[in-house]
């Protein structure tokens, strides 16, 4: 948590807020090569490109990781989330901690299967941070939720409760009569 | 001996608070949707509170003066 937070602090010093608020930005620091791609469209995720990522809201990817320094037998760390508004807990996607690792690489799976009422185009930040000896590495993805406002509920129904409180705020602006 | 009738010009400032609060979170759940800003921007939280605010307001001082009730 420590690593993620000076990470992403870091980042906001390098990068400045444009990188942060641009669409399908991301970063990577540290002596890392990741590489990976979602498994039913072929799509790369590239942290440090620039491409926009669309996630589906079920599937899953493959990936492929290096870190390029450490030797030996050493305690290894880390994680990769999605953030969520300040004061809740940050979502994660895979962590990962060994006190005696000796690997470099690592590759594998993640799946994963939202419920289908969320809500899509959500734009969400996932990052990562990997703690190693004698440098980690970290990074992060902006990442869009794919679909349109129709293809959930949550969409529409979003929309006409907007209306609705809107209409009972406006409503409760009007002066009482006369008694 | 009349008295002028008692005017109350305020209009619902509860019901206000709670619509504006209401409010500021489906709207925050639209421009989600939208793209405007990312799941983890602090507007997520900021606009259900200035939404109660301005609810609050509005039912406090009741600006739509030329919507009044009969």
């Amino acid at each position: 948590m420590v690593a993620l937070t000076a990470g992403t602090t870091a980042y906001a010093r390098t990068l400045g807020p444009a990188s942060q608020t641009r669409p399908g930005a991301g970063h990577l620091d540290g002596p890392c090569t990741v590489t990976a791609s979602i498994d039913a469209t072929g799509a790369p995720i590239d942290p440090a490109g620039s491409d926009k990522l669309t996630v589906p809201i079920k599937g899953s990817a493959t990936y492929s990781a290096s870190i390029a320094g450490p030797t030996g037998e050493r305690a290894v760390g880390g994680h990769v989330e999605v953030a969520l508004p300040a004061g809740l807990p940050a979502i994660t996607i895979k962590s990962w901690s060994d006190d005696k690792a000796k690997a470099v690489s690592d590759s594998g799976k993640v799946s994963w299967d939202l419920p289908s009422w969320l809500p899509r185009g959500i734009g969400m930040r996932a990052s990562g941070v990997h703690s190693d000896q004698p440098q980690g590495c970290s990074g992060f993805m902006d990442l869009t939720l794919e679909g349109s406002i129709t293809d959930s509920p949550a969409g529409p129904a979003s929309l006409g409760f907007t209306l609705l409180f809107a209409l009972g705020a406006l409503w409760s602006a009007i002066p009482k009569g006369q008694k | 001996m009349t008295t002028a009738p008692q005017t109350r010009r305020g209009g619902w400032p509860v019901l206000g608070a709670i619509s504006g609060f209401f409010f500021g979170i489906f709207l925050a759940f639209d421009l989600l949707m939208f793209g405007t800003f990312r799941l983890d921007s602090i507007m997520v939280e900021v606009i259900p509170i200035l939404g109660l605010l301005l609810g609050l307001a509005g039912g406090v001082f009741a600006p739509l003066k030329f919507l009044k009730r009969s």
